[in-house]
């Protein structure tokens, strides 16, 4: 547990590191450093995303899963580690 | 409309005189004519009132006659302010001889006087009447016309005033004197001023109040009683027959004893009265009260008032309607004799019940039937008209469709009575002879009197249930009905008797309708898609339950939030926004708590954050490591500052310039500061992974030292540290089991750590307990392959350390724990000569103490052969086939040497470097080292090859680091690195597969330096460090 909270930690104190959000497999944020807005809304939609995504590649292959999401943007990246009952969702901005 | 009626039979005689007898009243003056019935019947002071013809006997108190001549019948008075008047009950009883009959044949009078006792005003009604508005018509005597009602009781007689408008007759009067006509026209004249108060005409003039007091509906010839109608429009209108049958009875049936002479027979419209004889049997003392003949009469009468026989049809039982046919009944046959002698002879004939029975003269004409009928008056029922009988009969017949108006009425039927008398002399009839019979002789002369009916109408037919008498079943049902008549009888003269109808009702069909609610249909759908599939029938069946109870408590939870969500919307819609979102953290904490905990617990957390940490560390350094990787650094295209152009521009630059190193970046962390880096090491299957071994030799003593493992992908933080409980001098991965690292400590101990595993139970074997273990600090391990068999097929890797106390071990994982085997023990003294001079004494070299092995490396091809350094400055070639001696000695260093290094790409080549500060460059066969190489005097700590260029090599020194590449200078190291002042490098390695040098200080940093502008040539390695040597052999040499 301690070690999982050091690693988010350093994970937070990373360059660019803009939020760390920790959705449940509903959809639910259950934990963020960002604010609750924008919490609600990345969960939200990477929910959606991270379903479509993993969906796509196990209609192509079941035996396939999604292990990771990068989303790259102009203005940042959003980086998606999903599992059965969680996604970590990190947003860095790498050239900041 | 069957009505049957009977005409009276007494007919109204309209006399030319002007004082007309035509009622029922009058009749008994023409019944006894006058002079002739007079002085006993009649009250002899009415002797004046004999022209009228009128006889009220017992009513002269009520009546006055203002006008004793008798010129003027209208000119009686009323006396007595009433308009009902009823006769004085007949005697009950009769003495002596005969009664008068009048005293009998009495009626009530209905005397109808709208203005002398209602006082009513009535307005002529004359349209052309000359009254003024105040005037009303007066009224003017007593109407000569007595007309009979028929009642519900009896039939009364109605009298009524006239009334006179005496505008009207002034009118008429002038109108006719011009004429001078008599008073035959008088009539004719007073048809228009002055009329009968019961006339239409008047009553229509009444108010109603007044009017409803008329009692009778009058029509042409009949007047019935409005009582009547009545009853009988209830008959018609559902009444049953049985009640009105019933009602009738309750009034006339009376059962009393026959002792009373005079009876009082109640009919339908009269009353009659019952007479009877008595009869005196001649042989009996006793006189009989009745001739059984009588009472048969009686009991006839009553018979046929309350239920005729049928005849001809069988009644059923709950028939109420009577049907009469026919209905002949012999009501009397009586035989009488006409005189009636005693015992003695004497003739006992009773007197005549009437006074004309006294009338001898009357004897010899045929009397009218009118005078048989009353003046043998005890046969009651003849003192009322047949027609009585008749219509009493009717009860089947209802006067309830009886029109007002008259002309229904006029319709009368004819009333067939039929007397037939047998004998012609009628005073037999009455005369009742009832002689002893003079020597058997009958004295009868028997008259039959027949009363017939007409035929009976059918008013309704309910269509009863009748049969023929003919009928195969009749016998029972007569049975039947003698039965319930039986049963009837019986229960009808008890109190609780009481009969009633009542109709069966049909059960109705009923309608109802009901409202429900509207069926409600939901749309399901689910998509089911390949993976999911694949899912259900891959995975096992007790998780499939599982995951559907997930599933279910999915959609329950959702449901939940969503709910909790409404409920919080609602909740907050009143609320400032600060807290809105306190409540909402709230809410978000206390509901995800336990989900929190569990996720940060998985494991598979923890690689999720390992990875995306890899990540964001790859994202942050990706132009680092693009460099270290020799590929071109791609530059966001979308970055402001482009750094990209500048770099390129001084890289065109550097292309000419003196090669350098370029530090790309750190590995440190802040467990590693204040450590000094001893060893690094490369793992050998993932060369992303390096091994960095920390020690700290504080105050000169060893502290507890450590390792850690970084990994390309994590620049900022290391993957695995372990701790060590001393300071680690030196470390290596091994080939065969990658995971497997090898720790050389200062104490003395050897270890061997699992790298796959992050914890403590990471170290597979230490050396601490094992009885054989050094006690010098371990300067170097390394893994070899070990030829256990001489077919060399199985090969297993196994670790050898040297160490200070001049021990090569080798260390094998045994069964039964961490064990060595000494491969060669170094001994100082054995060294020394065999360098000086070559054999000596073997018990020289025993004796001798150990020597401190600091080196070695085998030969990267034959496995067998490997080179030791020791402290002393020699090398030794060793075999492990040959444990005791060494197979060749390089003398060269005078120093220890520091690190020895088979070059990786050129065979049978070494490196040499020794605190003397200079670098030899042997071949295997030659004891003289091929180059040697020196720069600055100071102690070289390591030299290592560069893995991808067999003429590049690099040695650290305390101050610096040195790359040097032979092809371009063998005199002067390529690029020299300086470090900061103050601090001491310690470590160097090459990186595999990049022009890159690893370098480790005292501080605890690992720092990767890039070689820049470096360029060698490639593909001609080996021949250039050949050419090198050859250039060099002649000098060296």
């Amino acid at each position: 547990m301690a070690e999982v909270e050091e690693t988010l930690k350093r994970i937070q104190s990373q360059k660019g590191v803009q939020g760390i959000i920790i959705v449940n497999s509903e959809g639910i944020p259950v934990k963020s450093t960002l604010d609750n807005q924008s919490t609600v809304q990345y969960s939200a939609l990477i929910h959606q995303l991270v379903m479509k995504a993993r969906s796509t590649l196990r209609d192509i292959d079941p035996q396939n899963d999604l292990t990771f999401l990068r989303v790259r943007s102009k203005k940042n990246e959003i980086m998606i580690a999903p599992d059965k009952d969680y996604f970590l969702i990190v947003i860095q901005n790498p050239s900041a | 409309m069957p009505v049957m009626l009977s005409c009276w039979l007494l007919l109204c005689k309209v006399g030319e005189s002007e004082v007309p007898v035509s009622t029922q009243l009058t009749t008994w003056a023409e019944i006894a004519p006058a002079g002739s019935q007079d002085s006993q019947s009649r009250p002899p002071d009415t002797s004046a009132s004999e022209a009228d013809g009128v006889l009220l006997e017992g009513w002269q108190k009520y009546w006055e006659h203002l006008t004793p001549s008798g010129q003027a019948p209208e000119e009686r008075k009323l006396l007595k302010n009433k308009m009902e008047f009823h006769p004085p009950l007949p005697p009950t009883s009769v003495k002596g001889g005969l009664p008068s009959m009048t005293s009998f044949f009495t009626t009530p009078v209905f005397v109808w006087h709208p203005i002398g006792v209602m006082q009513a005003r009535i307005r002529c009604p004359n349209s052309n009447c000359p009254a003024p508005p105040g005037e009303f018509l007066e009224k003017k005597g007593f109407g000569s016309y007595a007309r009979q009602v028929c009642g519900m009781t009896n039939s009364y007689t109605l009298l009524t005033e006239k009334l006179r408008c005496p505008y009207c007759e002034k009118v008429r009067r002038v109108a006719s004197e011009p004429h001078g006509d008599t008073e035959d026209v008088g009539g004719c004249r007073e048809q228009h001023y002055i009329w009968l108060a019961h006339s239409p005409k008047i009553l229509m003039n009444l108010a109603p109040a007044v009017r409803s007091m008329f009692p009778a509906i009058l029509c042409g010839k009949r007047a019935v009683d409005k009582g009547v109608v009545t009853l009988l429009n209830d008959r018609v209108n559902g009444v049953c027959m049985s009640k009105l049958q019933r009602l009738l009875q309750q009034g006339h049936d009376e059962k009393k004893d026959f002792s009373t002479y005079a009876r009082q027979v109640c009919d339908m419209t009269n009353s009659y009265t019952l007479l009877t004889e008595k009869l005196r049997c001649p042989y009996c003392e006793k006189p009989q009260a009745l001739p059984m003949m009588l009472y048969g009469a009686s009991s006839t009468l009553s018979a046929i008032l309350l239920a005729p026989p049928p005849r001809d049809y069988i009644q059923a039982n709950q028939a109420s309607l009577v049907l009469v046919e026919s209905c002949k009944v012999k009501l009397i046959n009586l035989r009488l004799s006409k005189e009636v002698f005693d015992s003695q002879g004497r003739d006992v004939t009773p007197l005549p019940l009437v006074a004309v029975a006294d009338d001898q003269e009357s004897k010899h004409e045929k009397p009218s039937l009118e005078e048989v009928l009353f003046k043998t008056g005890s046969l009651v029922f003849k003192s009322s008209t047949p027609s009585d009988m008749v219509s009493s009969r009717m009860l089947g017949s209802s006067f309830a469709s009886l029109p007002v108006e008259s002309g229904f009425l006029s319709r009368s039927s004819i009333t067939d009575y039929s007397f037939p008398l047998h004998d012609t002399d009628a005073a037999a009839a009455y005369e009742f002879p009832l002689k002893p019979g003079r020597s058997g002789e009958p004295v009868a002369q028997a008259f039959d009197i027949i009363l017939s009916e007409t035929d009976t109408f059918s008013l309704l037919d309910l269509s009863p249930i009748l049969i023929s008498e003919d009928a195969e079943d009749a016998d029972a049902v007569n049975q039947r009905n003698r039965v319930y008549a039986e049963f009837c009888s019986g229960k009808m003269g008890s109190d609780n008797y009481l009969e009633r109808s009542s109709q069966a009702l049909v059960g109705e069909s009923k309608c109802k309708y009901t409202q429900t609610k509207k069926n409600s249909s939901v749309n399901k759908g689910t998509i089911a898609t390949i993976w999911d599939i694949y899912d259900s029938f891959s995975m096992p069946n007790g998780y499939r339950e599982i995951r559907e109870t997930e599933q279910v408590d999915y959609l329950m939870s959702t449901r939940k939030e969503q709910d909790s969500s409404e409920g919080s919307m609602s909740g907050h819609s009143g609320s400032d926004v600060s807290s809105e979102t306190e409540l909402d953290a709230d809410l978000f904490v206390v509901k995800t708590e336990p989900d929190l905990e569990k996720i940060l617990l998985s494991e598979a957390f923890m690689n999720s954050t390992l990875v995306m940490e890899r990540v964001i560390v790859l994202n942050i350094f990706q132009p680092q490591l693009a460099a270290f990787r020799g590929l071109p650094v791609l530059k966001d295209p979308d970055s402001e500052v482009r750094p990209g152009f500048e770099e390129h521009i001084t890289e065109k630059k550097d292309k000419y310039l003196t090669p350098t190193l370029e530090p790309l970046w750190t590995f440190v962390s802040p467990l590693t500061r204040g450590h000094s880096i001893t060893s690094m090491a490369w793992n050998k299957k993932n060369p992303d992974i390096l091994a960095v071994g920390y020690g700290s030799w504080s105050s000169g003593n060893p502290q507890p030292g450590l390792i850690c493992c970084w990994s390309l992908k994590n620049l900022m933080w290391s993957e695995r540290v372990f701790p060590c409980h001393n300071s680690v001098t030196c470390l290596e991965f091994s080939s065969s089991n990658p995971s497997h690292l090898a720790v050389g400590m200062y104490d003395g101990s050897v270890a061997i750590y699992n790298v796959q595993v992050g914890d403590h139970t990471a170290c597979i074997a230490d050396s601490r307990d094992c009885a054989k273990r050094h006690m010098q600090p371990v300067w170097q391990v390394t893994w070899t392959k070990q030829q256990l068999q001489l077919s060399g097929e199985e090969r297993e890797e196994v670790l050898v350390s040297v160490t200070g106390d001049g021990r090569i071990t080798k260390w094998l994982i045994l069964h039964n724990g961490f064990n060595c085997v000494d491969l060669m023990i170094l001994k100082r003294s054995q060294g020394r000569k065999q360098s000086i001079g070559g054999g000596q004494s073997k018990t020289e070299n025993v004796l001798l103490p150990q020597t401190t092995v600091l080196c070695i490396d085998f030969h990267p091809d034959d496995t067998g052969i490997y080179v030791i350094g020791t402290w002393d400055g020699g090398l030794h070639k060793c075999s492990l086939s040959n444990s005791d001696h060494f197979l060749d000695t390089y003398c060269k260093h005078p120093s220890p040497v520091t690190h020895i290094e088979w070059s990786p790409l050129y065979s049978d080549v070494f490196l040499s470097s020794s605190s003397d500060g200079t670098i030899q460059l042997w071949k295997l066969d030659t004891l003289n080292p091929k180059m040697s190489f020196t720069s600055v005097q100071s102690i070289v700590d390591s030299v290592k090859w560069s893995p991808n260029s067999c003429t590049v090599f690099a040695a650290i020194y305390r101050q610096h680091v040195e790359v040097w590449d032979l092809s371009r200078s063998i005199m002067l190291p390529t690029v020299v690195h300086h470090a900061e002042p103050g601090l001491t490098l310690s470590s160097l390695l090459f990186a595999k597969g990049s022009d890159s040098v690893l370098v480790g200080d005292s501080r605890g940093e690992v720092t990767v330096y890039k070689l820049k502008n470096f360029r060698v040539g490639k593909g001609k390695k080996v021949l250039n460090l050949d050419d090198v040597m050859a250039s060099v052999a002649g000098y060296v040499d």
